[in-house]
């Protein structure tokens, strides 16, 4: 939000050279922007969430296998009835 | 078009040609706006030190979109300076708490004058004009702040919008009359 107020004097004040120099600084802009594009690519699994989810389909993947070693009778039972 | 604007504007595309192929060489364009571009946010924010952060920003705004900049046959700096408004907008925005800008009391009389909004001399009328303006979006008050504050002419208004001298006209009246409605009520 902003609020004016009124400057009767009618005098501008204006920041010197100097001033502004003291705010001009390519070196910094250069390394903020070389910070937002050149990120080093982290490997998927470094990245926590990442590892995360792997693991998750991992796991789920070896209890799908686990249950179908499991359960020969039903493996049986598809197999006829693929049979047929 | 006179030779010497039409050399300025050939020179800023050259410059905009070799910083879209090599970062490196935005530093000349930097060099170059750093201070207009500075004055610009400074008019509008009164702060040295908010100014010098929103011209950083502005900068690495335009560095980011450079790539994206078509020469449309408007100055090279038009779009400097709308980027640069546009995050003088935001920063307003963004802020919660108020931010006290200082206006020239003969600024406040032109607007009074062009809109015919209230009493020139009456400084009751004046405060009153200045919360009319408060209240108003950022993007409605920045034409006003062209044109009255920062002095531009319609023609610098029109580049500046990338529209007609007609329609920035246009705009800006619509703004002085939506202003003087509310000043009615």
């Amino acid at each position: 939000m902003r609020k004016f107020k009124v400057n009767k004097t009618n005098q501008t004040k204006v920041p010197s050279k100097e001033t502004i120099e003291k705010y001009k600084d390519f070196s910094r802009l250069s390394h903020v922007y070389d910070h937002y594009t050149k990120k080093p690519k982290v490997p998927l699994y470094k990245d926590k969430r990442m590892f995360l989810f792997i693991l998750i389909i991992a796991l789920m993947a070896y209890l799908l296998a686990e249950a179908a070693k499991d359960d020969p009778e039903k493996n049986d039972k598809d197999k006829i009835e693929s049979e047929k | 078009m006179d030779k010497a604007k039409q050399a300025y504007k050939d020179e800023d595309q050259t410059l905009v040609a070799a910083a879209k192929k090599n970062r490196d060489a935005f530093a000349i364009i930097y060099d170059k706006y750093f201070e207009r571009i500075y004055l610009f946010i400074f008019k509008r924010v009164c702060d040295e030190d908010i100014a010098g952060d929103i011209c950083q920003e502005t900068m690495l705004k335009v560095m980011f979109n450079i790539d994206k900049y078509e020469d449309r046959g408007l100055p090279f700096s038009a779009w400097l300076y709308r980027i640069a408004s546009n995050e003088v907008n935001l920063f307003f925005r963004k802020k919660k708490k108020n931010v006290v800008v200082e206006v020239q009391e003969k600024h406040l009389k032109d607007i009074m004058e062009e809109g015919e909004i209230g009493a020139i001399e009456n400084e009751e009328d004046q405060e009153k004009l200045l919360t009319s303006l408060s209240k108003l979006k950022p993007e409605h008050c920045e034409i006003v702040e062209l044109r009255f504050f920062l002095h531009y002419s319609f023609k610098e208004i029109a580049d500046f919008y990338a529209i007609s001298e007609a329609n920035a006209k246009m705009r800006l009246y619509r703004v002085l009359e939506k202003m003087k409605q509310d000043w009615i009520k």
